[in-house]
């Protein structure tokens, strides 16, 4: 039997379409991926662009600058600190009343490059979350916010998260009483206080898995001639009359299957997977899977590794 | 060791391919003789379990192949007419291919592949890819992988097809020492392949068997019904245009030596000669119309020649004696 696999899978990829598909699918993943890493871009704290790797080692410093436990304590302190330093300098009817465009023009015009980083941290981003209304800049959002609703952070992440069950996708559908219980138990889950830290190997991951759609095509590609090849090839006949030619030879046709495409699967998986991990670091596999815009970003209680899985 | 076919019939919607046809095969070399389209596949493909009978059986050693399933296969050995390959396979590749379908231990699988390849003149290609053989390669790698399971059971469809004479003449040697204990069925249009090794000659016309003997004992059945007679070169096209015609010699004289399959002398001087199997052949399927139409027409000519059998050897339709 494990003769008869060996030669499907040699018939699998020796076929030309079967290798020309897989191969160019394999150096546009390779490419993908190389891209991926090369076209990451951030500003730094004095107005520089950097990219690529550079980029992404700034990213990874701004992220660890803030890691740690995010007690309502540290919330409370670091929203004040960041509120005023947007109402220092910007008036909060006027950002209420302001597009996004505007309010980001203003604030280029009157910050210093050091504060305007600290006003497009991605931290204060994910700390406003919970608040943020679509079409506003994290300052619009902390300017609005009272010091009470500061220290409500959490309580505002399970009203939310209760809001969008309620709201059920834009209205498109109901939840059931079921649905609603298993959500609010997965919301429930999660471990309170949230750990902040820099994961973005992981994240890219996330980000890039739909990628691995080019291993599905290849696979049908490869496979689906699979059974049609022996009329193909006229080889049927001779198959036919040979003695396992109507039993093992199926198996084994449908084993080399398998194995080919978990095999092709894997190897792009790997290239994602190796590419993001050695590229954007390893670091921060425990923390929250944060792939649902809020309030589901904090909802599931998945790390990011099991999430990556 | 008995391979019966009892009343055999395959049905291809309102064509009839094979027509209760009826014959009991012990070893020994059988030659299948007949015309395209006489059936001869068709036969082979049930035989060899690739093609359902629309009625009838095949029995080896008293019982239906249908229910021995993978046991009759590995007694079997096939080569069929269209034989196909892998074509980015080796020649050893695919013998070794064919050896795990075929249930042969692994370590005997190389030894047999070698010395097969070897014996059909492809010992020096083992490694070659088959896409880069010729017909004649092929051919012979097909041949190659139908013996290689040592099979009680050999059906040979046209397998000569693409070989040259001294290719041929290896083959025949090859079926006549493989044959030894073994059924062997060899469909051909090719007299001379099985003129010489077969021992029992089935000829086919229009899905039924119209003979079916030893070679001599057949080609007797047209014993006055060959002729040879000396014409005019300008007569021979004549001839040639009202009778069967196996051969023209044209001499330098002007003359012709024209041999002609025909119940009557077809000029006068025409003198009787010893028939070949070629001649039975040509005199079987003389009626052309037959070969490619194979309509009432062919039927009609069928019966007639099954009629003149069984009047000379009291054998009825299918082969069966009254």
């Amino acid at each position: 039997m494990l003769d008869l696999v060996a030669f499907e899978l040699k018939k699998v990829v020796s076929r030309r379409t079967t290798l020309v598909t897989c191969s160019v699918l394999f150096v546009l993943i390779c490419g993908i991926m190389t891209l991926n890493v090369l076209q990451t871009k951030t500003e730094s704290d004095t107005g520089e662009v950097l990219s690529g790797l550079d980029a992404i080692s700034y990213n990874r410093e701004a992220a660890n600058a803030h890691a740690g436990e995010l007690s309502t304590e540290r919330i409370v302190a670091d929203l004040t600190a960041y509120r005023d330093l947007a109402l220092s300098k910007m008036d909060a009817q006027e950002l209420s009343t302001m597009s996004d465009a505007a309010a980001y023009s203003l604030m280029k015009q009157v910050f210093t490059p050091e504060e305007q980083a600290m006003l497009t941290d991605g931290y204060y981003s994910y700390l406003l979350s919970p608040w943020r209304v679509a079409g506003q800049e994290p300052y619009q959002t902390a300017a609005q916010l009272t010091d009470e609703q500061m220290g409500q952070f959490y309580e505002t992440v399970a009203q939310g998260f209760q809001e969008t069950l309620d709201d059920g996708m834009g209205g498109s559908w109901t939840y059931t009483d079921a649905e609603r219980s298993y959500w609010t138990a997965m919301q429930q889950r999660v471990e309170e206080p949230l750990a902040y830290g820099y994961a973005g190997g992981w994240e890219d991951i996330l980000n890039c898995v739909a990628f691995l759609t080019f291993a599905m095509l290849g696979v049908c590609v490869a496979l689906a001639p699979m059974f049609a090849a022996e009329y193909q090839e006229r080889t049927d006949a001779v198959l036919l009359a040979s003695r396992f030619g109507r039993s093992r030879l199926v198996v084994a046709e449908v084993i080399a299957g398998f194995v080919f495409a978990t095999a092709y699967f894997a190897l792009h998986a790997a290239v994602i997977c190796g590419v993001a991990l050695i590229a954007f670091g390893t670091e921060g596999p425990t923390f929250p899977y944060r792939l649902c815009p809020p309030p589901f970003r904090m909802a599931s209680p998945w790390r990011r590794l099991q999430a990556s899985r | 060791m008995e391979l019966t076919i009892d009343r055999l019939s395959r049905q291809f919607g309102s064509h009839i391919a094979v027509d209760r046809v009826s014959a009991r095969l012990t070893p020994g070399v059988y030659g299948l003789l007949g015309a395209n389209g006489a059936g001869k596949t068709t036969l082979m493909r049930m035989v060899c379990g690739v093609l359902r009978p629309t009625s009838g059986s095949i029995l080896l050693d008293g019982r239906d192949i249908q229910a021995l399933g993978d046991h009759y296969r590995a007694r079997l050995g096939y080569l069929p007419q269209d034989f196909g390959y892998y074509p980015d396979f080796s020649a050893l590749d695919f013998m070794l291919y064919m050896a795990a379908l075929k249930g042969i231990d692994r370590k005997r699988a190389k030894t047999a592949a070698l010395e097969l390849l070897d014996l059909v003149g492809l010992g020096g290609a083992a490694r070659s890819k088959v896409r880069t053989f010729s017909g004649g390669m092929k051919q012979r790698l097909g041949i190659a992988q139908a013996v290689l399971n040592d099979p009680d059971v050999l059906v040979l469809d046209e397998p000569t097809a693409g070989l040259d004479p001294k290719e041929r003449v290896r083959f025949r040697n090859l079926i006549s020492s493989f044959s030894q204990d073994k059924i062997v069925v060899l469909s051909t249009h090719i007299v001379s392949d099985v003129e010489y090794i077969a021992d029992e000659i089935l000829v086919m016309r229009a899905g039924a068997f119209v003979m079916q003997g030893a070679p001599g004992a057949i080609t007797a059945q047209v014993e006055g019904r060959v002729w040879e007679c000396s014409v005019p070169a300008a007569m021979a096209d004549a001839l040639a245009e009202r009778f069967t015609v196996s051969n023209v010699h044209y001499a330098s004289d002007g003359q012709a030596v024209v041999r002609v399959v025909s119940d009557a002398q077809p000029a006068p001087g025409a003198r009787a000669v010893a028939p070949t199997l070629e001649d039975l052949y040509l005199y079987v399927f003389r009626d052309a119309k037959g070969i490619t139409d194979e309509g009432d027409h062919a039927s009609r000519n069928a019966a007639e020649l099954r009629g003149f059998v069984g009047r000379a050897r009291g054998v009825g339709r299918g082969g069966e004696e009254r």
